[in-house]
């Protein structure tokens, strides 16, 4: 006893001494903090003026930029310094897990310390802009901003946040489109033609099910692999003419959600056929997306929903464990009355970047946005420092090589290549631009066959009561009726009048309004 | 509290005082000891509350917190009048219930059987293999579970095949009526480790005597078990079973958020799953911390209950 | 219950050994396995790994995910920023426990329901997030070590553990130095806490475990790389791994892009836990050793 009370006294002295030491040596840490300006101050006097359009001697601006992402770059990356020397600024760059962008973004407005540079959209983009913490840019971005004015246009005024001034910059980006991705091999293994309709498809999608398109004589493909997303059959609801998880407009005149259209009970009930007769794979209620992908990768299924961006170039060849490595074409399933082609994508008028009221240096900002998006600054950002991270092989067609250490994509990363580039980021950005020619040409297949939807660009007011209701209802429909045995008619039924007494048929009334108001202009 | 002989109190306060400074004269030391904590939670825990105000007000970031509109109940009534969360209120009192009935007792017994162990490296062995689970994340639980239970490509139906099995095997996963079970079960199996800490640090703080006496008593393994150790467990109990029934009404999000899918969402949605979903498609503060508050205020009145009740049966074990 | 041990067994004594062997024994495989799993995933590689099922195994041993994992300074600083706050953290809040416990332990201590219900208080209701933060902003401690320890410094649950633990203590014990003339602080550190050693490691345990595995914290409160913690770092990276979100690299991108997502995933964990259990075994042996508590009063 005397023993152990004689350590623990010693024990105890020295968690003391170290709290002190650990004291004494935190408190440094705050003035530490305090002066970001130690480091950074020294990249002007490496810089050559010359370089930048800047007049000679101006002092670079801090930018504080806030992203997400699930990346590590080092804080002290290349490209960002490039990026920096490039835009005469320093850049402070706060990089979080894209699973919590939004709650950080949240305490930041609250305690009135938003960077000067964020994404923001819908909602919650009109409320900073109503509480006072967007900036006004516009006659910033007509003196300094070709580049913003070049890619976005008009969108920019159209935009129903900017109405009264610019104050936010869209997303120029187009969302890639879906399309059907499915193996050519194994049709050609089973001596079978693209399918071109909803009969050929199925006997195609049965055929990779049951007839051993591998050849390795087990039972163990399916036809298609898909999760509870109804997305995942773009395809099939295209050719009944319906626009999956988008608005449409009914014939007489209503605005409502897809599964109103006339025909979808027909297509779900060659969907629920689909699954009855075994050709989805059937952990599709379960599934968790990566290994959704893992059917595709080992040869489990023969076909996916999915923007070809996925199956036939980032994917390719190294998740696929078959050898050879699959090959994919992108058949287009025409419907009874010759509907084809999946949900279009229209440029976002509700999301975009936004400069905060409290930057300081706005012009510097909206010059470094514009230098963003130029075609030089998003090659900076995606592919890296040319020279040192990569070179062009063909420039017009997109091929390049990375160079040294940067071969490995880890290292690439590690140095700020491939983060940040979705800032600023123009419509024909460097990865549409650097896509094998395969991809490029599926990407640009599933634009041309994409059927318009309504695209209301001004946030509902029974949306955002009751959206996050009506869309759960709306989920859980889908899948009973995806798994049903029995009739699907009653399920629907039951459903929709739910979703039409719990706020729907207010959200129809609303939507109408506000789709003529929009089509008016 | 220690009675202050009250009859002096109005008439003679000098004498009040008096005793006071003579016991502040005695204990001061005590009042000094525990200022660090009280200050912490008054900075960090009570400084912080005005944030409740969030569930009687319209508020938006945007907005400083004190000049957000007072909305009155209207949170409450608008969450109240949503089937959805109607919906979610019932499961979430369900699950609740059957994980407090199976889940509260299983770590005391395992406790108990784990005390059991004889040899000491088995039992450190074990000890230590019942808490794994508690650092793995409920989504890499979650790809267990598909493993085991996908119907295509399952360990279920690998065994099932070898035992002749043919034809479709049931996915558990999916299956409403047998859903809870599955959250209820896999909850036990995740948190039990964990839970035994506790109690058998306070097992360990038995006085050995004890079961001496016990067993000249003539005491069995078993009565040893029953009458000592679960006894010497009892206060243990109680202060877990009030910390249990204060967060009664918080049914596991992590969990349920990775496990459930759309197949089972009417059986396993829960009010933090729902208000999760209302929160990142409509960004509403007031109406997720009315809710938190509502889920809190259930669990304040439910502990209040247990107090009475345990008050009524043994006034010792009520904790106010 | 070592004692009952010498004695002869009875046969009904063996068989519930059996039986209490048989349950743990099952119960200790489930629970071993998804650990193993991680583990075993960990070091297969990543295509192998794609069919999924069991891993009793690695499928194709390499070391890659971890090379992946330690190629970078920032795994260092992120290490040493988690060490410190688990160590600091910890210490500071168990002591700040033993500290708030104590006198609530007491009968004679005034004022002790209303203390103790205060704090109980806290375990329900809280303020949120939002007004946490600005209280932060307001103390300056954003973006500084101070945040990782201050904030989070006591855990009304662990203090409430402890000073239920100091209860069971006979009271004779303290009163017999009381009349020694010895004051609180020292029957505090002089005989309650040597006596508390099970619940003290137990409750070390918990505080250690919340700070390693503490994300949110390093998610909010601070901007600075250098401050950046562990499980921040880690669940970044996961998404790192040879994919552009989780679409995957083009072409054949050096050894990363030969990484799944869901390898690095289990790399992760692996290296989160592995520490956990290098260090678990010291604090284990104080909760289940046991304090002689009869010994003592002799």
């Amino acid at each position: 006893m005397r023993k152990m009370r004689k350590n623990f006294i010693s024990g105890l002295s020295l968690i003391v001494i170290l709290s002190l030491i650990f004291a004494l040596a935190s408190c440094s840490k705050p003035t530490e903090g305090g002066q970001p300006t130690g480091k950074p101050t020294e990249a002007p006097s490496e810089t050559d003026p010359a370089e930048t359009s800047e007049p000679v001697n101006e002092e670079p601006v801090e930018l504080s930029i806030l992203m997400s992402g699930d990346n590590t770059p080092s804080e002290d990356n290349i490209v960002l310094q490039e990026l920096g020397r490039r835009t005469n600024t320093i850049i402070k760059m706060t990089y979080v897990p894209g699973a919590d962008h939004a709650t950080k973004k949240s305490t930041l407005a609250a305690s009135n310390s938003l960077p000067d540079i964020f994404n923001t959209s819908g909602d919650e983009a009109i409320e900073f802009k109503e509480g006072g913490f967007l900036a006004e840019v516009g006659d910033l971005i007509y003196k300094y901003a070709p580049n913003i004015i070049a890619n976005i246009g008009e969108n920019l005024e159209k935009a129903p946040i900017n109405s009264d001034g610019i104050y936010l910059v869209l997303d120029a980006r187009l969302g890639y489109i879906r399309q059907l991705n499915m193996r050519t091999d194994w049709l050609a293994n089973l001596g079978m033609e693209l399918p071109t309709d909803l009969d050929s498809l199925y006997k195609v999608l049965y055929a990779f099910t049951y007839n051993d398109p591998d050849g390795d004589g087990q039972d163990d493909t399916f036809g298609l692999c898909a999760n509870t997303n109804p997305n995942m059959f773009a395809t099939i609801f295209g050719a009944y003419g319906i626009p999956v998880n988008c608005n449409i407009e009914l014939e007489d005149g209503t605005v409502t959600i897809w599964v109103k259209h006339p025909k979808f009970l027909e297509a779900m009930e060659y969907i629920n056929k689909l699954n009855k007769d075994g050709l989805i794979e059937p952990d599709w209620a379960t599934i968790p997306t990566m290994d959704m992908f893992g059917k595709l990768w080992n040869g489990v299924a023969g076909a996916i929903e999915w923007e070809c961006v996925g199956p036939t170039n980032n994917w390719m060849p190294s998740r696929y464990t078959e050898d050879p490595v699959p090959t994919f074409d992108f058949p287009i399933i025409k419907g009874p009355d010759g509907s084809h082609g999946t949900p279009t994508t229209y440029m976002s008028l509700t999301s975009g970047w936004a400069f905060s009221s409290n930057c300081k240096n706005l012009e510097a900002a909206v010059k470094f946005a514009n230098y963003c998006m130029s075609e030089e600054g998003n090659e900076l950002l995606y592919l890296g420092i040319e020279g040192t991270m990569y070179r062009w092989i063909d420039k017009e067609a997109g091929q390049y090589e990375l160079l040294g250490e940067y071969k490995d994509s880890a290292t690439h990363r590690a140095s700020g290549g491939w983060v940040y580039w979705y800032l600023f980021a123009p419509t024909h950005h460097t990865e549409i631009r650097t896509f094998n020619k395969q991809t490029q040409e599926g990407v640009a297949l599933a634009r041309k066959i994409s059927i318009p939807h309504v695209y209301i660009a001004t946030p509902l007011q029974t949306r955002l009561e009751y959206g996050a209701d009506m869309d759960q209802l709306i989920n859980e429909m889908y899948v009973e009726m995806l798994a049903a045995d029995g009739d699907l008619k009653s399920i629907y039924d039951r459903y929709i009048g739910e979703w039409e007494s719990i706020g729907g048929t207010e959200w129809e009334i609303e939507a109408t309004k506000a789709w003529k108001a929009q089509e008016g202009n | 509290m220690q009675t202050v002989r009250k009859e002096n109190t109005l008439g003679r306060p000098a004498a009040w005082l008096k005793e006071f400074l003579q016991y502040m004269r005695k204990e001061y030391m005590l009042y000094l000891m525990i200022l660090p904590g009280v200050l912490y939670i008054v900075i960090f825990k009570y400084l912080p509350m005005y944030g409740i105000t969030i569930a009687f007000r319209d508020y938006k970031v945007s907005s400083s917190l004190f000049n957000a509109p007072w909305v009155g109940f209207d949170n409450f009534v608008n969450l109240f009048s949503r089937s959805a969360f109607i919906r979610a209120l019932t499961n979430n009192i369900f699950i609740s219930i059957y994980k407090l009935i199976f889940g509260f007792p299983f770590p005391i017994i395992l406790s108990l059987l784990i005390n059991e162990v004889r040899n000491s490296k088995v039992k450190k062995f074990v000890q230590t293999s019942v808490i794994l689970p508690d650092f793995v994340s409920w989504i890499v639980i979650y790809g267990l579970m598909y493993a085991i239970f996908s119907p295509s490509s399952g360990a279920i139906k690998g065994l099932a095949e070898m035992l002749g099995h043919k034809g479709k095997i049931p996915n558990v996963l999916t299956q409403k009526e047998t859903f809870k079970s599955v959250i209820v079960i896999s909850h036990i199996w995740k948190s039990a480790g964990m839970g035994t800490i506790v109690y058998l640090a306070a097992i360990s703080g038995i006085d050995q005597d004890l079961y001496e006496a016990a067993a000249i008593d003539g005491a069995g393994r078993w009565q040893q078990m029953w009458h000592v150790t679960l006894a010497s467990l009892r206060s243990t109990i109680i202060v877990l079973l009030f910390f249990r029934v204060g967060q009664m009404m918080y049914a596991g999000f992590d969990q349920i958020f990775a496990i459930s899918n759309d197949l089972v969402m009417s059986t396993a949605d829960i009010i933090d799953t729902y208000v999760y979903r209302l929160g990142l498609e409509q960004r509403k503060f007031s109406i997720a911390t009315a809710a938190g508050l509502f889920q809190s205020a259930i669990g304040m009145a439910l502990v209040l209950i247990t107090n009475y009740i345990a008050r009524k049966v043994d006034p010792d074990s009520a904790i106010m | 219950m070592a004692k009952s041990g010498i004695k002869k067994r009875s046969v009904g004594d063996i068989i519930s050994d059996w039986l209490i062997g048989i349950f743990l024994g099952l119960l200790v495989f489930t629970t071993i396995y998804p650990f193993w799993h991680i583990l075993m995933y960990s070091i297969s590689d990543s295509r192998a790994s794609m069919t999924g099922g069991f891993f009793l195994l690695p499928r194709k041993p390499t070391l890659l995910a971890y090379q992946m994992l330690f190629k970078t300074k920032q795994i260092f600083i992120a290490y040493r920023n988690t060490t410190m706050k688990t160590f600091f953290g910890t210490l500071l809040s168990v002591f700040l426990s033993a500290l708030t416990a104590y006198p609530l332990s007491l009968k004679r201590f005034r004022g002790r329901n209303f203390i103790s219900m205060g704090i109980f208080f806290t375990m329900l209701f809280n303020g949120g997030i939002i007004p946490t933060y600005i209280l932060l902003k307001d103390l300056r401690m954003l973006d500084t070590f101070w945040v990782y320890i201050i904030p989070g410094a006591m855990s009304a649950y662990n203090m409430f553990i402890l000073r239920n633990y100091f209860q069971s203590i006979p009271s004779s014990l303290e009163e017999s130095a009381l009349l020694d003339g010895a004051n609180a602080f020292q029957i505090l550190f002089r005989i309650i806490l040597p006596l508390s050693m099970p619940a003290l490691a137990a409750i070390a345990m918990f505080y250690g475990i919340g700070n390693w595995n503490s994300y949110m914290d390093g998610v909010l409160y601070v901007n600075e790389q250098r401050l950046q913690l562990l499980q921040v770092y880690l669940r970044q990276l996961i998404g790192a791994a040879g994919a552009k979100g989780a679409l995957g690299d083009a072409g054949d991108l050096g050894p990363a892009s030969r990484l799944t997502e869901e390898t690095m995933k289990m790399t992760v964990i692996a290296v989160s836990i592995i520490p956990v259990l290098i260090v678990y075994p010291f604090l284990q042996k104080y909760y289940t050793k046991g304090v002689m508590v009869g010994s003592i009063k002799g």
